[in-house]
């Protein structure tokens, strides 16, 4: 991504062309300023109006190109985003699919938001700044020049020493403002923790003790706040003398000069305006180039999220016989607890599994370690005595489909996102729709907006009809349950036990009149799994939580 | 509170405030006087009418710089004032939510409103009344300056500012109208790329990778399509602004050379109309930018601030039939959790409420404790309606242990006591009915032990430990009870059941573990059934 950090860079081009037409044309009319001004001096009426005109045609001009520039200045932002963003997806398209699952997706996606709008912002924006300020910079030096070049090394003297005097200043408003962010963070934490505990403050009518304290908090945050303006208005005190003193030695000494010497009126109000005009965005230039240091990370950042990872993993796979989990704990990376221990499990093919618990009992943990999300801290889960992660990461995910209340929905006809555009016969598509009770609906029939016009039992229906047509081996329940209707759950579940393929359904709602319909049943509770075979235990475990 | 009131509340802060922010108003003005006199120095003769010119000079130009420095320490006191009190009308709006609105709200959206809206508030609104009292004020001053030296170029300047002001008010709706598009093309990007980045890996798997290409980018497409559009309008409203000052400040300037040449206007006036000229225009573009995002701030303050009324019971509460519950009905939306329930519970009694998941226990359990109070049929305590007792008097009497144990930022002894007074004895039995006594004593500063707010320090099991001593030290007279016992072992479960039981209070459970045990032990089971019926 580093190597189009500029954007587009032809469009790049052509605005920096653009600008620097603008910039010269204002510079123009800012030496026929000088024109005007030595002319009205002489009283030479004729001339001063002919030089006037030429000033209102240029005008004229300027309203055109600047017209121009907005229609120029949007394309590049349009371009080169659209450009950075579409590299991006090619990345993210040819990312290994071990790296593609739903917990990546966030960072993808907060990618692909947030941080390009930063960019958008912070860097591609200040660019067209910081050419702008440069060009303008230039102009100001080439008219000053054409005064005298004597001239020109006093006023980019005085510029230097006004940059360096202004960027010195900024050290104490920083240190008095990290101690009010110090303070925003703990009245942050403060706010946090009222509203977790709520229920509880309002409970224990803690109001007015919170109250105070909330009131502690908030004042500690103004009062810093309120030393952080006190030191920068005194920073800002110190720069404008420092930009006064420097303006008003140069009108004053240029003014001295022209009444003694050759220097003429018109010159010395010249230099004033273009000097004027460079003054204050010169101040801004550190900052802005700082921020765009700062923002350029970004891209690295990307870099490393579309960098394939290596994997080598020899062994094949085509079929599933047999997954085993053999005395794993289970657990997450940066983690040093484990959520599950001495978890056994197997899964047969064609076996239906019911793996239940409560909300946060660890049922996911088991999800996530058989989609390889994450690893095993202890033990090995294998598929017929291989150690899953040995296996090639394509042949192993190809066995298994994931139904979960989200699922992937994209405008496009019933057909089409059934089958992904492969090439599958119509006749087995409504086969797979039947099975899963979704005859009511019409192959070509078209699917909106990620699928908003479907409801909730029908789209866990497609989900399930897709993994039919695209043959997994496997179909990967997740918690499909928990935002359908009681009858309309039943009757999935109904329709899912009734297909030959190996089920494993991870709920945490279970129906009574189906428990015996499993092959199998593991309870996820204490840290740990345990098959059970007392189906009337399983459903009192299990009348739980709500 | 309305934001004039607010200003009436502070209006010695706020009379401070608009001093400060007055004296800006001849910032510009003196800039503008100094160079000036600055070129004005040419058509001096003498010496000392040399010397007088950069006596103005220095005048002038540094006077801002001072006027500067004492506004800027005039107003921050006010600015100060004021967001302590906002903050704490925020938080009070917050506060005076009941649990049932409260659970209605997500919490991000009060977060937000405490602290990214409260920095909104104070960038926009404290800027904006700055500036257009600066801008109006400046402008005011100028146009009055202007008028001694050409009538005619002070009547222009008017009607330049009115067309800047027209040009600004034809582009407001316009621009708010991309706006709203923008945001709405950016949350449907946001679905969008949701949605097909959760198919990733579905896509790969079946190396469609090809036909989704397009698709994809598509997405991108339309996205910046429609900002560009939005941004395009923005750069050529303000280029066009910029355009008319700087075009009018060319023209003045010719005009004002010429009566130069005419004779009409010393060289000074001719340098003061140039750059006062300049000043003015630009300070009105800011001004009218100023005014829409004060509106903007006065929007946010009310929007984190205003307060709907709530109406709360006024009975106090009697406990001496019980509750009863009469035709009880409950639903989310279309779900129906509770349906047509009846009981009684009398005082002392212990009632065991069990179900399975999404039968309503919970639900329930919140009816009963005046959390929910959207519920049909009724609830009755002794001869009044539960939602038209009084909450405070509720709560006197009813204590409620829920499922998320929450601890605050405290010690061991303070989150256990809040706001009652110790009683040592109370403390240590309650600490031993829990099971948390031994533990207690293990720790370095015993019941002074810092706990963190996330609980990183404790086990589930102690956090829910905590929670219930915290209400046993209370010592309600009807405790509710939502599954104590949910990530405690057996025995310690058994003990915490033998020390609820044995309480003399109303005792309301719901629980799924030990279900025989416990049956045997209550007065009264209820079974939920998913649908809501009673069994």
């Amino acid at each position: 991504m580093r190597k189009v950090k500029l954007g587009h860079k032809p469009w790049l081009l052509i605005n920096v062309l653009h600008m620097a037409t603008f910039v010269s044309l204002n510079g123009y009319n800012i030496y026929l300023i000088r024109e005007l001004t030595n002319y009205g001096l002489e009283k030479q009426l004729d001339k001063m109006l002919e030089t006037a005109f030429v000033m209102l045609g240029i005008l004229v001009i300027m309203l055109l190109l600047d017209t121009l520039g907005t229609f120029l200045k949007s394309a590049y932002i349009e371009k080169s985003l659209t450009l950075m963003k579409t590299r991006y997806i090619h990345g993210l398209m040819n990312q290994d699919i071990t790296q593609l699952q739903k917990e990546k997706c966030n960072e993808y996606r907060s990618n692909l938001t947030n941080d390009f709008d930063r960019y958008e912002d912070k860097y591609l924006k200040n660019l067209l700044n910081i050419v702008h300020m440069s060009l303008q910079f230039v102009m100001a030096v080439i008219i000053v020049s054409t005064v005298s070049f004597y001239l020109v090394y006093v006023v980019i003297g005085l510029l230097v020493i006004f940059i360096f005097l202004t960027s010195k200043t900024n050290k104490p408003v920083q240190k008095s403002e990290a101690k009010k962010s110090a303070s925003l963070q703990k009245y942050t934490d403060y706010v946090q923790e009222t509203l977790n505990g709520f229920d509880i403050i309002k409970q224990h009518q803690l109001m007015d003790k919170r109250h105070q304290q909330f009131v502690e908090h908030a004042t500690k945050v103004q009062k810093d706040n309120y030393l952080v303006d006190i030191k920068s208005t005194q920073v800002d005190s110190f720069n404008n003398f420092v930009q006064t003193l420097v303006l008003f030695s140069l009108v004053v000494g240029g003014v001295l000069v022209a009444k003694s010497s050759e220097l003429g009126l018109g010159s010395l109000i010249m230099v004033v305006s273009s000097f004027g005009n460079v003054m204050w965005p010169l101040q801004r230039f550190t900052p802005v180039i700082t921020q765009m240091k700062g923002i350029v990370k970004v891209l690295d950042e990307f870099d490393k999220n579309l960098t394939r990872p290596v994997i080598n993993r020899s062994i094949q796979a085509n079929q599933f016989g047999t997954l085993s989990f053999n005395d794993c704990h289970l657990g997450y990376e940066d983690e040093e607890r484990h959520i599950l221990n001495h978890v056994h499990l197997d899964v047969k093919g064609n076996e239906k599994v019911l793996i239940v618990g409560r909300s946060g009992a660890g049922k996911s943990t088991i999800l996530k370690t058989i989609r390889q999300s994450i690893k095993p801290k202890e033990g090995l889960v294998t598929l017929d005595h291989h150690d899953i992660f040995e296996i090639v990461p394509i042949d192993y995910y190809s066995l298994f489909t994931t139904v979960d209340q989200i699922g992937f929905i994209f405008n496009g006809s019933v057909k089409d996102n059934l089958t992904l555009y492969q090439p599958i016969e119509d006749y087995r598509i409504k086969d797979s729709m039947k099975s899963v009770g979704l005859s009511s609906l019409e192959l070509d029939e078209h699917l909106r907006n990620n699928g908003s016009n479907v409801s909730g039992g029908q789209r866990a229906r497609l989900m399930l009809a897709r993994a039919l047509c695209l043959e997994s081996e496997v179909i990967l329940c997740d918690e499909i349950f928990s935002s359908l209707e009681h009858s309309i759950a039943m009757d999935i579940e109904r329709d899912i036990l009734n297909l030959e393929k190996t089920i494993i359904n991870v709920s945490h709602i279970i129906f009574k009149e189906h428990l015996h319909l499993y092959d199998k049943i593991y309870i996820v509770e204490n840290h740990t799994v345990r098959l059970s075979t007392n189906l009337d235990e399983v459903w009192e475990r299990m009348v739980l939580s709500s | 509170m309305t934001i004039l009131e607010l200003l009436r509340k502070n209006r010695r802060q706020f009379t401070k405030y608009m001093i400060g922010a007055l004296m800006t108003t001849i910032s510009g003005l003196f800039s503008t006087l100094a160079l000036s006199n600055a070129f004005g120095i040419i058509e001096e003769t003498s010496q000392e009418g040399i010397y007088r010119r950069i006596a103005f000079v220095v005048f002038f130009a540094f006077t801002p710089i001072f006027t500067q420095l004492i506004s800027r320490l005039l107003r921050i006191g006010f600015m100060r004032d004021i967001l302590i009190q906002v903050r704490t009308l925020a938080y009070e709006k917050m506060m005076k939510h009941t649990y049932e609105s409260f659970k209605k709200t997500p919490k991000e959206n009060f977060m937000s409103m405490l602290v990214s809206d409260i920095n909104l508030f104070e960038k926009d609104f404290f800027l904006s009344l700055l500036n257009i009292v600066y801008c109006f004020g400046s402008f005011t001053l100028g146009s009055i300056l202007l008028f001694f030296i050409s009538p005619l170029i002070a009547v222009s300047t008017l009607i330049v500012t009115t067309l800047l002001y027209l040009i600004t008010k034809y582009f407001e709706p316009i621009a708010r109208k991309t706006k709203k598009e923008t945001q709405e093309a950016n949350a449907n990007y946001n679905v969008e790329l949701t949605n097909i980045l959760n198919g990733m890996e579905v896509i790969k798997l079946y190396h469609v990778e090809e036909n989704f290409k397009r698709p994809f980018e598509s997405i991108v497409i339309t996205l910046e399509q429609i900002k560009r559009k939005a941004f395009r309008i923005d750069e050529f409203q303000s280029n066009l602004n910029h355009w008319i000052a700087g075009s009018y400040q060319t023209a003045i300037y010719i005009y004002a050379t010429y009566l130069y040449v005419q004779d009409q206007l010393t060289l000074t006036y001719l340098i003061l109309v140039f750059n006062l000229i300049g000043h003015l225009v630009w300070s009105m573009i800011s001004g009218f930018n100023f005014i829409n995002r004060f509106k903007t701030s006065i929007d946010i303050f009310n929007r984190i601030t205003r307060t709907d009324t709530i109406n709360y019971g006024q009975k106090p509460m009697s406990f001496n039939l019980g509750f009863k519950l009469d035709q009880l009905s409950f639903s989310y939306g279309d779900k129906e959790i509770l349906k047509n329930l009846n009981l009684w519970v009398k005082p002392k009694e212990k009632v065991l409420i069990t179900g399975p998941s999404g039968a309503g226990k919970t639900t329930l359990l919140n009816c009963l404790a005046q959390n929910l109070t959207s519920y049909q049929g009724s609830i009755w305590v002794d001869q009044d309606e539960l939602k038209e007792v009084n909450p405070d008097s509720f709560l006197k009497h009813c204590g409620y242990i829920r499922q998320n144990h929450f601890l605050f930022n405290d010690t061991i002894r303070n989150n256990i006591l809040l706001t009652s007074p110790y009683d040592e004895a109370k403390f240590i039995k309650v600490l031993k009915d829990v099971d948390l006594y031994d533990w207690v004593m293990t720790l370095d500063d015993k019941e002074h032990h810092l706990l963190e707010q996330d609980g990183t320090n404790i086990s589930g099991g102690q956090r829910q430990r905590m929670s219930i001593a915290r209400e046993l030290y209370h010592d309600r007279s009807v405790l509710f009870v939502d599954e104590p016992s949910a990530s405690l072992d057996d025995q310690t479960s058994q003990h915490l059941y033998d020390t609820l039981l044995s309480l003399d209070k109303t005792l309301i459970v719901v629980s799924h573990r030990h279900l025989d045990y416990l049956s045997r032990h209550f007065d009264q089971t209820i079974e939920l059934a998913p649908m809501g019926e009673s069994v």
